[in-house]
């Protein structure tokens, strides 16, 4: 009943501080909408999810040339732009304005035009070796995505075999161009006179949903675990203003002041976290997965970890600056080990292990689970539960020790 | 059976011995005196008996019962104010009072006018609703008072109570004080203003070093019928003390003039005794020194304090 008695005086104290409060819950909002706009969303406007800018120059101006930038132009995926020159195309590459520069040189149909049947078929020791040079097609790319270059090559080199391939034949094995003509017409035909497959709608995720369903989650443990501040400020600030004295000398046991002491930080926690998750579904079209009410049992185990770990802080520094010291660097360095600055899945297998000594990792586990795979694995959610439970006990035994050298 | 019995209590920190073979008592009503130079052991004193240290060895009994042993029982009969302004500056003084009501489970029929009491008591009735941020100094450490008084201690552990107050709210808690004792509650009063000291306690306890150096009523202590007599005289500490040897300490205070101390000359119904002053005037008049001035000190609480302790600074 004691720390009842504390807690609400706690949370009355801190519900008055309610500037601080808020900063809890706009610092991170704008962690997270700052990093979106950076990965190019922004709340939640999903038909802009960003594509990969191509810019086509076409020095050809052949209708094979034409018919391969029309194909290219169909691919989704990538924002092609038609330039009109290579100066300005290099230039604007070079400003960052495209990521990626593809030139169709002159001598395309010239090339095209020189191909059989054979080299279609073989293209790794025809005519077609080369790749894109026997085609005179150029792709350039800018220093940050060398590798999208290679990709935006082969999807360019397989459009144009594409495009090609039926001149080809026409020009060097007509029998055979109207067989496969004559065979790919029935069996469009056959196809229409069958049974219409039932439309299957697939829910795909967008991009957007992708970048907040990791932003989300990992901006939330890492500020839910900046609360060690606010709690080691309090109690070192009962200890400074000796009113840590004047409740430990009445009928108050130590246990009964941590507890009254942890409580209310714990219910701004996860109260924090709600805030922040209902921010994420309703700013940033965040999906809660498919067990929401899962969520919390990891919410609340997220939040005592962090509120014992600030008891732990509190017991173990001296001074207000300390905690500051301490406390940030605690917080951001266990943030970056256990992967809330960057997705743990691209971290090396070794960083993703050690990652596992912050709560933080536990944390962000179980919330991969529950938000970003199609069929959570429970039992892995609820063991990470009471991995962070296991971390609470352990911060709070630790504090509980430490306790009676704080007066 | 007194109200608090404290039985040789030793408390060390490592090799430096903070309290050596304390024992003291007090009484019901009684305003008790601690005093003592920094480091003296006074803080260590009151933190065993308010229950925020143990001691290595010897007991403190509160009414009759062990703290150790009856902590929970003797923590409702203790009051406890810190020379810290320990209340919550974003609570009101109602609030703050509230707060360690409820901390003392004091019935919640009771707490409303037991608020207004210890408000009126320490002169805060206008105030109750503004936050303790917004107090003077002055304001802050009356409430800082008051907060212990909410659950009705029998034994009040005062630790420099009016640090850093105006006269006014020095004055009105002191008032406080002496109330509070007229109703029987035990008050422990740990200051450095010895004149505070004198004002309000019956006894007094003198600590140096961990030990008791003195304990007794103030009459006890400081023997006012006896003070020193300062003779200033225009001579040279070199030729006073050749003239004056074993009648009076000698004390230079600059190189023509010195300073002849005849110590704890006894008063007589009609003023001081003048048999020593009378030889050490015969002695001056003899070597022919012109006597300057004669002054008889004040023999009090401080001087004794400076006397047990000495007056080299402490840190």
């Amino acid at each position: 009943m004691k720390a009842w008695k504390i807690t609400k005086k706690d949370l009355l104290l801190l519900v008055r501080d309610w500037r601080t409060l808020l900063g809890l819950v706009a610092l991170p909002l704008l962690f997270i909408t700052i990093l979106g706009l950076s990965a190019g969303q922004f709340f939640s406007e999903k038909e802009k999810a960003k594509k990969m800018r191509v810019g086509v120059v076409n020095e050809d101006g052949s209708t094979l040339a034409d018919n391969l930038i029309t194909e290219v132009l169909k691919l989704d995926a990538l924002a092609v732009t038609e330039l009109s020159n290579r100066e300005q195309a290099k230039d604007m590459l070079a400003d960052g304005k495209i990521e990626v520069l593809a030139i169709i040189g002159p001598r395309y149909h010239e090339l095209v035009e020189k191909l059989d049947t054979g080299d279609l078929f073989f293209t790794d020791s025809g005519r077609l070796s080369g790749q894109l040079r026997s085609l005179d097609i150029e792709v350039q790319s800018g220093a940050f995505l060398i590798s999208a270059a290679e990709i935006v090559e082969q999807l360019v080199f397989a459009f144009a075999v594409r495009t090609i391939a039926p001149d080809v034949l026409r020009a060097h094995d007509p029998q055979l161009a109207v067989k496969f003509f004559l065979k790919a017409k029935r069996q469009s035909h056959e196809r229409q006179a069958g049974e219409a497959p039932a439309a299957v709608s697939v829910a795909t995720k967008s991009r957007g949903d992708i970048i907040y369903e990791y932003l989300v989650p990992s901006y939330t443990v890492m500020f839910v675990f900046f609360i060690v501040q606010l709690m080691a400020r309090s109690l070192i600030g009962e200890r400074d203003s000796g009113t840590l004295n004047r409740l430990l000398s009445g009928p108050v046991t130590r246990t009964g002041l941590m507890v009254g002491k942890a409580v209310p930080f714990l219910l701004i926690s996860i109260a924090q976290t709600i805030v922040l998750f209902l921010a994420g579904k309703f700013l940033f079209h965040m999906s809660w997965g498919m067990y929401p009410w899962m969520l919390l049992p990891v919410i609340a185990a997220t939040s005592l970890a962090a509120t014992a770990l600030g008891l732990m802080v509190a017991t173990a520094v001296r001074t207000d600056a300390q905690v500051s010291a301490y406390g940030n660097f605690l917080v951001l360095i266990l943030a970056a080990v256990s992967g809330c600055l960057m997705p743990r899945a691209w971290e090396p297998e070794l960083m993703q292990q050690a990652g596992l000594v912050a709560p933080h990792a536990w944390a962000l586990i179980a919330y991969d689970h529950l938000l970003s795979r199609e069929v959570p694995n429970l039992h892995v959610v609820w063991n990470c539960c009471l991995a962070l439970v296991g971390f609470a006990f352990s911060f709070f035994t630790v504090a509980w020790w430490r306790f009676r050298t704080l007066n | 059976m007194s109200l608090l019995e404290v039985s040789h209590l030793r408390k060390a920190f490592g090799n430096n011995v903070a309290i050596d073979d304390l024992s003291f008592r007090v009484e019901e009503g009684e305003i008790f005196g601690l005093v003592g130079p920094n480091g003296a052991g006074k803080s260590t004193t009151m933190m065993i008996l308010a229950g925020l240290r143990q001691a290595d060895s010897g007991t403190v009994k509160i009414a009759g019962q062990a703290t150790v042993q009856a902590r929970h029982n003797v923590q409702r009969m203790l009051g406890l104010v810190p020379q810290d302004l320990a209340v919550y500056g974003d609570l009101t003084a109602r609030e703050n009072l509230v707060f360690f009501g409820e901390i003392y489970d004091v019935p919640s029929k009771e707490i409303e006018q037991r608020i207004e009491r210890v408000l009126r008591q320490v002169g805060l009735e206008p105030h109750a609703d503004q936050y303790v941020r917004t107090f003077s100094g002055g304001m802050k450490r009356r409430l800082n008072f008051g907060v212990a008084l909410i659950h009705e201690p029998r034994l009040l552990i005062l630790d420099e109570p009016t640090v850093g107050v105006d006269p006014q709210s020095r004055s009105h808690i002191l008032d406080c004080v002496r109330q509070l004792a007229t109703d029987g509650v035990g008050v422990i009063y740990a200051s450095h203003y010895m004149e505070e000291v004198e004002a309000v306690c019956e006894r007094v306890a003198v600590l140096d070093h961990g030990k008791l150096l003195a304990l007794g009523t103030l009459e006890e202590l400081v023997d006012t019928s006896q003070a020193d007599v300062d003779v200033r005289v225009a001579a040279s500490q070199a030729d006073l003390k050749h003239s004056l040897a074993g009648l009076a300490n000698v004390v230079a205070t600059n190189g023509h003039e010195s300073l002849a101390v005849i110590k704890r000359e006894r008063k007589t119904a009609t003023g001081l005794g003048t048999r020593r002053i009378a030889k050490v005037v015969d002695a001056l008049a003899a070597a022919d020194f012109e006597i300057l001035s004669i002054e008889t000190g004040q023999q009090n609480l401080e001087t004794f304090f400076l006397e047990r302790t000495g007056r080299t600074l402490r840190d």
